[in-house]
């Protein structure tokens, strides 16, 4: 009897608790937001775009030391370990962790997965089409920086618009049978095609619910500009009217602000009576005194990096992220850069400091400012990269702003045909170099540099300085071939201007890409490894003059 | 029943097996390391003597100590031939064992070039290539409680060092006779009672007369010859070479009292004869770089005498003639480290500008001085000053840029294209109106050379160079009866239209030497 119904017993247990295990187990938990539940409302999409800001600032370190340390105004320290020598070296080993492409893939799905959601909220209406418009174009374009920067690096990419949900669906993808990386040349054109034709083309409108103060910041300046963006890709490809478009996208962002607005991105000079400006400026009638320049974080050209949130401020900026020591990710360039602070891990290389040594300024002193005095300082017998440091705790990434744009504008212009104005804002800006005109050679290059006091005209140019009136330095010529010779100066400029921002790498590889000229690239690298008697230039040099090597392994 | 009774049997019997193995395992195999220093020596027989002398000196509580310590123990053979003087007093011995034992414990493989074994006295010994300064180890490596201990051939007297071996032997040598006398009164920081940090220089300020030490400026101002843990080479000429040295530079050492002059000439000898490192007679190169620049050459011949010293190596030379024109140098003054200037008009002092500028004679930059003064400078003057103009006729020449440059905020252009017509004045004190040099020469635009302005014949040097750097009670040596005040002037009146500008890259004054 016990032996038969011992089990009988139990089986019925059993079956009963199976059966209720579904009503059970199967309820919602109350703290935990399943994916189908999250995008209810705008409020919810708006989490889901400052979330993706949040995972984008993680690719802040990876991106500085790949585009500077494989260039060449950054170099490695001795404390700098094997990994960040590979990466100077053009020699990266497998498991590297700076040519990990993982971490821009992790946004990319991340901008896939809001974009999927953000389709669904239109589709069920619980989002407006204008609001659904401005995140959509916003996330599209993170979307097509990352993959851009991911075509600069490793050159042939996976290129994935579908929703995933992890990077291991990634990998099962990459594995499958019918997949391909796409080109470089083709990514480029997917990328324009999704770029001209977003629902939206400028900045958040000042109403968005994104535009508004977290911690302290502003968040108007936190979000990438479409037509910035665009443009860049137009002059990535060079191809047909791509010059003209983006000088024309890049037009219509110097123009921000309108007519009459003489400050917004247009570079203007030193405010002299009181140096409460973003100039090379020194103490009025004392420019010859090196003691008397303006180097203070609420003056002058290092302000850029320093200054709080403000007008002028407003004035250069065009997109960063902030760091600060009250939340997270941790700023990662205090590690790179700064030997009290940090590791010392990287420093400005011979070859950069020489180019800014090698200026002249218009008080004859043999130097440019923006290198010795503020983009970074010997400490203790060191060079050290200084941009970075000037505010301690409230660190930025330092994303565009407008020298950039300008150069950018200047690169486009030269090559669509408008040397002049390019060279104009290079050197010492639109009214020294046409004088107090009208400057019109047809849409985008109209320039309103009048100025007069009866009749009382001032257009909306008559300020501008030019990227090296900006700093105070003397016009550099321009040679006989005038299209070369300018583009060249533009080059030079960038790195005078916008060192260790995370952009060498990209602009020595542009050029080197329109020219077909693998020399451009690697004479430059090289001619930094030979400064520092590095045993390896030789066979850097050559590995370069090959452009199949400009690219990264691309390893999963 | 009896199953149970057999499984414990074997049990057991398994376990005192392991245990034995486990003994086996956990005994120190090397007996010694149940040992001090101490029983190992005394278990030693060809040690005997050497034990028999640390009970004698009561070093051998010390030897037994828990600590880790070296101890090279010259074996009996080695002290055989000690002298009864020093084995009959309890402290000449004990400072010679002292010699034998380090702190630390140092095996066999830490030996390097580079290693000097501090030993309890204080000396530093070479431990390299299986010897410990000149003795051989004859046992190595043998590890005990308390430390290591290494058998050698020889014992090691201690060695003075370069500043004991002055003091002994400044009877005999003239040289070492004038350095043991550089004897001054002066605040030792490390003793001296912290009143408060310099808020501009962030340097400590110590209270005045506290930790007053006597010091010797020798090696105060050129090296610290008693530092064990440095090494140097010391050259130590005889009388006859010394006053041979000091005679040939006399007459730059003019000055109101003999004794000065000869003081001066002594120490401009003596400054040159220690040079930082050791340089054996094997690596001895044909000339040595003493900390001021000066090439002292060293010929072999030359070498009378060597003397091995703790922190390093003695030559006692007959010769060791240096170079007239790096005793007596060319001396710079840089335009743009000026010590006052002088104005009616403080207005005028915005207008002192510290430039730069690249010299495309030299194609290198450099930094200078210029007062924009324009139309209202008369008289205006920039202070400079030196200590180390000697009693020589100097030429004189400035290398002085006078240039226009446009503004570039717009203002008006800085600097002239008019020839200037400033000065430069030397004069005994900061306010002296006795002027000593009174000389210009035409100031041409754009001029980047150096031109000569004129000679200077400096009389008299009323200072002794090896005083310190000041009193022990905080008063300054910088300015003293030989500092030379150097003006760079602008002239009392111009020409209507040119400006009263004065500019200054550096002086430089060149001694006539013949």
């Amino acid at each position: 009897m016990t032996r038969i119904l011992r089990p009988l017993i139990m089986g019925l247990i059993l079956t009963s608790a199976l059966a209720s295990c579904k009503k059970l187990i199967d309820v919602d938990a109350k703290e935990v937001l399943e994916s189908q539940n999250m995008y209810k409302n705008v409020f919810d999409a708006d989490a889901a775009v400052i979330g993706l800001y949040g995972k984008f600032l993680k690719l802040a370190e990876q991106q500085v030391v790949l585009n500077e340390l494989r260039a060449d105004l950054l170099t490695t320290t001795a404390n700098a370990d094997d990994e960040l020598r590979q990466i100077e070296h053009h020699n990266a080993q497998p498991g590297n962790r700076y040519t990990d492409p993982k971490p821009y893939y992790d946004v990319l799905l991340n901008c896939n997965d809001i974009l999927r959601n953000f389709d669904r909220m239109l589709r069920d209406k619980k989002i407006l089409e204008a609001d659904y418009n401005v995140r959509y174009a916003d996330v599209a374009t993170i979307r097509s920086w990352v993959y851009l920067q991911l075509g600069i690096q490793f050159g042939r990419v996976p290129y994935i618009t579908s929703s995933l949900p992890n990077l291991d669906a990634l990998k099962q993808v990459m594995a499958s049978a019918e997949y391909q990386p796409v080109s470089f040349d083709n990514l480029l054109d997917s990328l324009i095609a999704v770029q001209e034709h977003l629902p939206f083309q400028s900045s958040y409108p000042a109403a968005t619910s994104l535009i508004t103060t977290v911690d302290g910041y502003a968040t108007t300046k936190f979000f990438i500009n479409k037509q910035v963006m665009l443009g860049q890709l137009y002059l990535w490809r060079g191809k047909g009217q791509d010059y003209h478009n983006a000088a024309v996208a890049f037009k219509s962002v110097m123009e921000t602000g309108g007519t009459g607005n003489f400050f917004t991105y247009r570079i203007t000079g030193a405010s002299k009576a009181d140096n409460n400006d973003i100039a090379v400026s020194y103490i009025r009638y004392q420019e010859e005194n090196e003691n008397s320049l303006v180097n203070n974080n609420n003056q002058g050209w290092r302000s850029i990096f320093a200054r709080a949130e403000d007008k002028l401020f407003g004035y250069e900026w065009i997109w960063y992220l902030p760091y600060n020591t009250l939340f997270r990710p941790e700023n990662p360039f205090r590690k790179l850069f700064s030997s009290s602070q940090g590791s010392y891990l990287l420093k400005p290389s011979q070859e950069a400091i020489d180019n800014w040594n090698g200026q002249t300024q218009k008080n004859n002193f043999p130097y440019d400012a923006r290198g010795p005095k503020f983009s970074y300082n010997i400490i203790n017998g060191q060079p050290e990269v200084m941009k970075y440091q000037y505010a301690p705790g409230t660190e930025k990434w330092f994303l565009y702003r407008a020298a950039a744009l300008n150069l950018d504008f200047a690169e486009a212009a030269n090559r669509d045909g408008h040397p002049a104005i390019a060279d104009a804002i290079v050197n010492q800006g639109i009214q020294p170099a046409f004088g107090k005109i009208l400057v019109n050679e047809g849409d985008p290059y109209i320039f309103d540099a009048r100025k007069s006091d009866n009749p009382s005209i001032a257009g909306d140019w008559y300020l501008n300085a030019g990227l090296r009136g900006r700093a105070s330095l003397y016009s550099v010529p321009v040679m006989t071939d005038s299209l070369l010779s300018i583009e060249d100066n533009t080059l030079n400029e960038r790195a005078l201007e916008l060192a260790f921002e995370g952009a060498r790498w990209s602009d020595l590889l542009r050029i080197a890409r329109r020219r077909n000229d693998p020399g451009y690239l690697a004479n430059r690298i090289y001619a930094k490894l030979v400064k520092q008697n590095d045993p390896n230039a030789a066979a850097v040099k050559a590995k370069l003059m090959n452009p199949d090597n400009w690219y990264l392994p691309f390893q999963w | 029943m009896k199953n149970y009774i057999l499984m414990i049997g074997v049990a057991a019997a398994l376990l005192t097996g392991s245990c034995k193995k486990w003994d086996d395992h956990t005994t120190i195999n090397s007996p010694a390391f149940n040992e001090t220093l101490m029983e190992q020596i005394n278990k030693n027989p060809d040690l005997s003597v050497l034990a028999g002398y640390i009970v004698k000196t009561g070093l051998d509580s010390l030897l037994n100590a828990s600590k880790n310590l070296t101890v090279f123990a010259p074996d009996n053979s080695a002290l055989s031939n000690l002298s009864q003087d020093i084995v009959s007093d309890p402290t000449q011995l004990k400072a010679l064992l002292l010699n034998h034992i380090s702190a630390k414990a140092y095996y066999t493989r830490d030996e390097s070039v580079l290693l000097r074994v501090p030993m309890l006295n204080g000396k530093r010994i070479a431990f390299n290539n299986g010897h410990w300064g000149n003795a051989a180890l004859t046992q190595s490596d043998i590890a005990v409680k308390n430390g290591v201990l290494h058998v050698v051939d020889k014992a090691i007297s201690p060695l003075p060092n370069i500043w004991e071996f002055i003091e002994a032997q400044k009877s005999n040598y003239a040289q070492n006779a004038y350095i043991s006398s550089l004897k001054y009164m002066a605040q030792d920081p490390a003793l001296a009672t912290l009143d408060s940090i310099n808020p501009q220089t962030g340097e400590p300020v110590y209270k005045p007369n506290t930790g007053i030490v006597e010091i010797n400026t020798y090696r105060t101002k050129v090296y610290d010859i008693a530092n064990e843990d440095s090494l140097y080479t010391y050259i130590l000429l005889t009388d006859a070479a010394f006053n041979t040295e000091k005679t040939a530079l006399l007459p730059y050492f003019k000055a109101g009292s003999a004794d000065t002059a000869n003081m001066n000439a002594a120490w401009s000898v003596v400054k040159d004869l220690t040079v930082k490192g050791m340089y054996t007679t094997s690596q001895l190169p044909a000339v040595l770089l003493s900390k001021f620049g000066v090439h002292i050459p060293l010929n072999a011949s030359a070498i009378l005498q060597t003397q091995e010293v703790s922190n390093g190596i003695v030559y006692i030379v007959n010769a060791a003639p240096a170079l007239l024109s790096e005793k007596i140098p060319a001396v710079y003054v840089q335009g743009e480290t000026p010590i006052g200037f002088s104005t009616t008009d403080p207005k005028t002092l915005v207008k002192v500008f510290y430039r730069q500028r690249m010299n495309p004679e030299t194609g290198l930059s450099f930094n200078d001085i210029y007062a924009n003064l324009g139309s209202s400078g008369a008289n205006f003057y920039i202070n400079y000053f030196s200590n180390d103009l000697y009693t020589v006729k100097y030429k004189v020449y400035w290398v002085a840029l006078s240039d226009r440059v446009l503004s570039g905020q717009g203002d008006d252009a800085y600097g002239s294209d008019s020839t200037l017509s400033q000065l430069v004045q030397i004069r005994p004190g900061a306010d002296a109106d006795s002027i000593l040099f009174n000389s210009a020469a035409p100031l041409l635009p754009n001029t980047y050379t150096e031109i000569y302005i004129g000679d200077f014949t400096n009389t008299d040097y009323n200072w002794l160079l090896s005083y310190p750097p000041g009193t022990p009670d905080g008063k300054s040596y910088i300015y003293n009866p030989a500092t030379k005040y150097i003006r760079l002037l602008a002239p009392s009146s111009v020409t209507s239209g040119k400006p009263y500008n004065i500019t200054l890259d550096y002086l430089k004054f060149v001694p006539v030497l013949d």
